[in-house]
């Protein structure tokens, strides 16, 4: 097939070039960013907190076994090929139909599994490395080619000479791969698997729930302590956040660069970083205030007064846990077992 | 009835300071007494309730002399969880001393701590928060209780471990009036149950009333120690100290009685309310209306509850007006919808006859400043000086009349001094100063101001509040208070607008607000005492400034 002169000309005319190239650089993070934003916002973030009570299965079950879950279906998850990896994501969300308010949990869970889908995808098709591709597809298709200044980000980069639609031959070519595409998809649900499985341990466990079994399990209770404070403070930097930013709207920040002049659009657009880095530093500063109240509530406590603790609730192995256990422990045996099969592991993909 | 705390001699200084904090300090408590600690910000009450729990020197670091034995321990020699089994504390903010993000699992927390048995454990749990009346909330988070609820949470962990004395510093200055109502009569049932209390608190006239004592403090020494009666006839507000209304009415009838009264049933007793007389209220120049406020719906972005139902107001050119109502009833979004901050879901809202929705940054900064209740939300340069200079920047004001407007605003309140120094070095008090600065900076016609002197002495808050009103009368603004603090309301505004659910539900002068509010609980609202004597002799104000006091 010949190139079409015509829209050839327009494809990769500089300023079409460069316009397409931006898009798709931006729209990866973007559309994360938005979607973790728009989607859930900030009462969706208090929401990831709420833990709701519920009666079915999948919350009596031990933190531990619940923690098991996720780390083992993550494993097999990374270690199988792709379509292992969406069964296992299938298998998981269907355990979400035992949560209880399900559609507050599904309006938090979608939007991020989908912002890391889109994330996943996206890094994973335009970042994989030429070689990569190769191994694993034997053949390398171009389907758009971006500026070459590119490659220095890490962007795919051909060696030797590619054909590339209403471009011709081109040597070295930095794009955008129709196998980069492909692999994108199938690494993603690999990482969707994980983030699904961790969301069902915090829908279903309340926070000190699973600090306490990890403390008993060994974890240093100032770690779990720890740990135990950053969660419980992430409600109120959040608040801190929203004041400090509504504050400086206040004061007449406008987060939008508003000029149409290229300059001052640039300009605008430096103030506004400044700005935000001094938001930041006061958001710091709101947090860290109270730090030292904090150590002394916490001594008068009696927080590591003594070497061991006690625990409120009793969290004790039943038997159903060991039966889920049991099947977890049978799953990773397979899939270590399935992805030692030809064809079947994850990378290199097709061997 | 045996002391529980005997103090003697106590002087304490902190390493690196010159000056002792606390000096000669001799103090005795009886077991079950309920003590009420006062002063102006600096005086010694914080550092005093922290040398019974033993914090201080066991972990702030102080030279501390004399003799104190609490429980016949010394607080010093003993481990500070330990002692706190005999001294709970509770500080003013409740987050820092919250751990957990389940209520239950935060009162379980201390006694985990300290190895005690399970069953023990859940117990215990139970019982102080059914002490607290928090039992039905014991699943909930922790993050999503009221501020007033937090506290209580606070107290049912303190007394988890079943102290004998309960240490209070400051609990309600984070709180809105409910949540204040709500520990004052908590601290109060737990007293007759038979604990210890000792508080320092600044809400004294709300107080004064159920303590057996007051103990003033004025330069680390006891100045004032003495049933309450008697202890208000030392004039606190000489400490820099709120004092009841009824007070200082009968001060003004009588100079130099050696015990007062204290309450608006005392007063009235006393027979002399007849003397009392009220000066009409001289109206201001109050113009056009100003801001519009039709209709106006909002819900957050992302969320789906709807926070203004529908809200309708008109303020005048020139007034003072105080928007009040509980925590969650709507106030503070309705003030960053008038500050343009964010945009109404629908209904319009007109600012000096501009669209709220179609001013940017600098029209914003220009016409409505806004001072948040907290300064260090508004505090973000490393110096006084920078922080003035970003509000002119923002404004769009350079040059020689952007330094003009720094030396002229901080003169006006007294913050040249300041200018070099990082805001976050500077007491509580010139933190509000430099936040009002860097908004009054602008110039703006309309200052909102959300409960700008909570936490501040009534001393700095008094001279606050009259520093805004002479700046207002000199430049013509429209001030709008959001506060709790109902003397303030009183005191200063011409008109006060009463939010509840999301709406408006009422509005008028002070008098007739406070007046309604008597058949409105859900308000929160308890009116100052001048207004309760006064409406009791058909004469109703809610400002003392207007009452007179004639001859017998």
């Amino acid at each position: 097939m010949q190139p079409s002169p015509i829209i050839g000309q327009v494809l990769y005319n500089p300023i079409v070039n460069w316009t397409i190239t931006l898009i798709m650089l931006l729209y990866g993070p973007a559309l994360v960013i938005y979607l973790i934003f728009r989607l859930i916002g900030f009462q969706g973030y208090m929401s990831l907190f709420r833990f709701i009570e519920g009666k079915s299965v999948i919350y009596r079950l031990d933190p531990r076994v619940k923690i098991l879950l996720s780390i083992v279906i993550t494993t097999v998850a990374a270690i199988t090929i792709w379509w292992i990896s969406a069964i296992i994501f299938i298998a998981v969300m269907a355990l979400y139909s035992l949560l209880s308010n399900i559609r507050e949990k599904l309006r938090i869970a979608v939007p991020l599994i989908l912002a890391s889908f889109i994330g996943t995808a996206w890094t994973e098709s335009m970042f994989t490395p030429y070689s990569y591709l190769q191994i694993i597809f034997h053949h390398v298709t171009f389907l758009y080619v971006l500026p070459r200044s590119l490659a220095i980000f890490g962007v795919t980069q051909g060696s030797g000479s590619f054909y590339v639609p209403y471009l011709g031959y081109v040597n070295n070519p930095v794009g955008i791969t129709w196998e980069g595409i492909i692999y994108g998809l199938q690494i993603t649900f690999r990482a969707v698997a994980a983030i699904a499985s961790g969301l069902l341990l915090i829908f279903s466990t309340p926070p000190s729930d699973i600090l306490r079994s990890l403390e008993k399990s060994g974890l240093p209770i100032e770690l779990g302590f720890t740990l135990l404070l950053a969660v419980s403070s992430v409600p109120k930097v959040l608040e801190n956040s929203m004041v400090v930013l509504n504050s400086l709207k206040a004061r007449g920040v406008d987060f939008r660069p508003r000029s149409r002049n290229p300059i001052t659009f640039i300009r605008e657009s430096l103030f506004i970083i400044r700005v935000v880095i001094m938001a930041l530093i006061g958001i710091v500063t709101l947090t860290l205030r109270d730090a030292r109240q904090i150590a002394i509530a916490a001594d008068l406590r009696a927080f590591r007064a003594f070497r061991k603790r006690t625990y409120y609730k009793d969290i004790r192995m039943t038997r159903m846990d060991y039966v889920i256990l049991a099947f977890l422990i049978a799953l990773l045996i397979a899939g270590i077992y399935i992805s030692g099969l030809p064809g079947m592991g994850a990378v290199p993909y097709n061997p | 009835m045996a002391k529980i705390i005997k103090i003697n001699n106590l002087s304490v200084r902190y390493f690196g300071s010159s000056n002792p904090v606390l000096r000669n300090v001799s103090l005795e408590i009886e077991e079950g007494e309920f003590v009420l600690l006062v002063g102006r910000t600096g005086s010694g009450k914080s550092t005093l309730l922290n040398v019974i729990n033993g914090v201080i020197p066991n972990i702030i670091s102080a030279s501390v002399r004399g003799s104190i034995s609490v429980a016949d321990r010394d607080p010093r020699k003993t481990p500070v969880h330990e002692m706190a089994t005999i001294v709970g504390t509770v500080y003013q903010v409740p987050e820092s001393q919250i751990f957990s993000l389940i209520v239950d699992d935060d009162v379980a927390f201390g006694l985990e701590n300290r190895v005690m048995d399970p069953n023990e454990i859940r117990r215990r749990v139970v019982e102080s928060l059914s002490l607290v009346n928090l039992v039905h909330k014991m699943r909930h988070p922790t993050f999503l209780l009221s501020d007033g609820e937090k506290q209580r949470l606070v107290i049912a962990g303190v007394l988890a471990v079943k102290p004998r004395i309960l240490v209070l510093d400051e609990p309600t200055s984070m709180l809105d009036s409910l949540g204040a109502e709500s520990i004052f009569g908590l601290v109060k049932k737990l007293n007759e149950e038979g604990l210890t209390i000792i508080m320092s608190e600044h809400r004294v006239e709300r107080v004064i009333g159920m303590v057996d004592r007051v103990i003033g403090l004025k330069d680390g020494t006891i100045y004032i120690d003495d049933e309450p009666h008697r202890a208000v006839a030392k004039e606190l507000p000489k400490l820099g100290i709120e004092e009841p209304q009824v007070t200082t009415l009968y001060r003004m009838i009588d100079k130099n009685a050696e015990y007062y009264p204290i309450s608006v049933d005392e007063f009235m007793e006393l027979g002399v309310a007849n003397r009392i007389d009220v000066v009409d209220k001289v109206d201001d120049d109050v113009g056009e209306d100003a801001i519009l406020v039709s209709n106006v719906h909002f819900t957050y972005p992302g969320g789906v509850q709807e926070v203004l139902k529908g809200v309708n107001l008109a303020i005048k050119d020139g007034e003072v007006v105080s928007v009040i109502g509980p925590n969650g009833s709507g106030k503070s979004t309705l003030m960053y919808l008038l500050a343009g901050i964010y945009k109404p879901s629908s209904g319009s809202i007109k600012i000096l006859g501009y669209d709220s929705t179609r001013l940017v940054g600098r029209d914003r900064a220009r016409l409505v400043g806004y001072v948040f209740q907290d300064p260090d939300q508004m505090l973000l340069s490393s110096t006084v000086k920078g922080e003035l200079e970003f509000t002119l920047k923002l404004a769009g004001i350079r040059g020689r009349e952007a330094e003009e407007r720094v030396k002229r605003i901080s003169g006006y309140l007294g913050i040249n001094d300041l200018l070099g120094q990082s805001p976050h070095k500077l007491s509580v008090g010139q933190r509000r100063l430099v936040s009002v600065a860097s908004v009054l900076v602008a110039e703006p016609r309309i200052l909102i101001f959300d409960e700008l002197t909570r936490g501040l002495d009534n001393e700095t808050s008094t001279s606050l509040m009259d520093l805004l009103l002479t700046i207002k009368e000199e430049r013509g603004m429209i001030l709008i208070m959001v506060t709790h603090n109902m003397r303030q309301v009183g005191e200063y505004s011409d008109r006060v607008f009463v939010m509840y659910d999301g709406n408006v539900v009422f509005s008028g002068t002070p008098e007739i607000v406070f007046e309604e509010s008597h058949r409105h609980p859900e308000w929160g609202i308890s009116p100052p005492q001048v207004f309760e004597v006064t409406r009791r002799i058909n004469k109703p104000t809610a400002s003392i400034r207007r009452v007179r006091v004639h001859a017998a």
